[in-house]
């Protein structure tokens, strides 16, 4: 009795289901790998993205994927162009590896890159930045003068959905320069030191703006008192 | 300080409701020019030594050795043919031409000096 082989029909294809198991073995990392890699600091991470290390880039990605996701969609405004944005930081962090810096923290760079193609963005379109309005002089003066803040209103639950929801929307209203100077500290968790790298201003300016967004957050909350 | 409670509360309320993600398709476009980028690199790493090594042999039996000796210099005929070019050499004639213009051209120098005397 003799087998009868019968030879696959698509070489090519039969080829590469043969290989797929070595492809899949190959392409992904061993547990070890990603814990040792999920270890390193970013800085550590990029030098050995430098290196040609694709689990390091891999890392950092998961790390600020949807922070800086949410820092373009409530700076652009539009889910479009605020995808747009992503991709063009993220091809900037791939493409210009050799640029990054450790002496500046990786966070602070890459939301730098972001404000700027932010910027830039508006500038092909012709557009000027939403609501670039500076706040006054004596910010802190009215700060201090505010009414007490509803956040610390005991009647109130601060975590429920709506209250949430609402802040988000006042984020969204707040002007350009203090919307940014918000969200790099909430999503980027940036300190003024960075805020100010990032967005090329000096400490003074980024405080100020902060207590300005702080300002208007509160006012905008005034109805859940 | 009552300020700082304040913007941590507020940066821990935002947080808690901000929760939107990139999409995937975006996820896969960012990575796979990442994969690539690092793939590029790696290969660049892996033949720069064998290259230079390549390029460097090849110098090596390209570049004429130093102190290479000229063929003539082991001719042994070229102490005999030195003797006769010198012969011939002293049996020429090297008499002045005689007619006026060979001698001229002979005399005169083909590049004069510009005069530095009265000039007008």
């Amino acid at each position: 009795m003799s087998a009868v082989i019968a030879p696959p029909m698509d070489w090519t294809h039969a080829c590469a289901q043969a290989l797929e198991p070595l492809r899949r073995l190959l392409s992904q990392p061993h547990l070890e790998q990603i814990a040792e890699t999920s270890a390193l600091s970013d800085a550590q991470c990029m030098e050995r993205y430098r290196n040609g290390d694709v689990h390091a880039f891999r890392v950092l990605y998961a790390r600020y994927r949807e922070k800086l996701h949410r820092y373009t969609l409530r700076v652009a405004g539009k889910a479009s162009e605020a995808e747009e944005i992503f991709q063009d930081v993220w091809m900037a962090v791939v493409n210009g590896k050799a640029g990054y810096q450790p002496n500046a923290p990786f966070a602070a760079w890459l939301f730098g890159i972001a404000h700027r193609r932010a910027a830039d963005r508006w500038r092909v379109l012709g557009r000027h930045a939403p609501d670039a309005i500076e706040p006054h002089e004596n910010a802190d003066d009215a700060i201090e003068h505010h009414a007490a803040s509803p956040l610390y209103a005991p009647d109130r639950h601060l975590d429920n959905d709506a209250l949430g929801r609402a802040l988000v929307e006042a984020v969204n209203g707040l002007p350009l320069p203090q919307r940014e100077a918000f969200l790099m500290k909430a999503e980027g968790e940036l300190s003024l030191e960075d805020i100010a790298f990032a967005t090329g201003t000096t400490r003074e300016t980024v405080k100020s703006r902060l207590r300005y967004a702080q300002q208007k957050l509160r006012e905008a909350l005034q109805a859940w008192r | 300080m009552a300020m700082n409670d304040d913007m941590d509360e507020l940066l821990r309320l935002y947080r808690h409701a901000s929760n939107e993600a990139p999409a995937a398709r975006l996820d896969a476009r960012i990575l796979g020019a990442a994969d690539r980028a690092a793939s590029m690199r790696r290969w660049s790493r892996r033949i720069a030594w064998p290259a230079a090594i390549a390029a460097s042999l090849l110098l090596w039996t390209m570049w004429p050795a130093p102190g290479h000796r000229s063929p003539l210099t082991t001719d042994p005929m070229a102490a005999h043919d030195a003797g006769r070019v010198r012969s011939e050499l002293q049996q020429m004639d090297v008499t002045p031409p005689r007619n006026d213009v060979d001698r001229f051209l002979l005399s005169t120098n083909l590049h004069p000096q510009p005069e530095t005397g009265n000039a007008l």
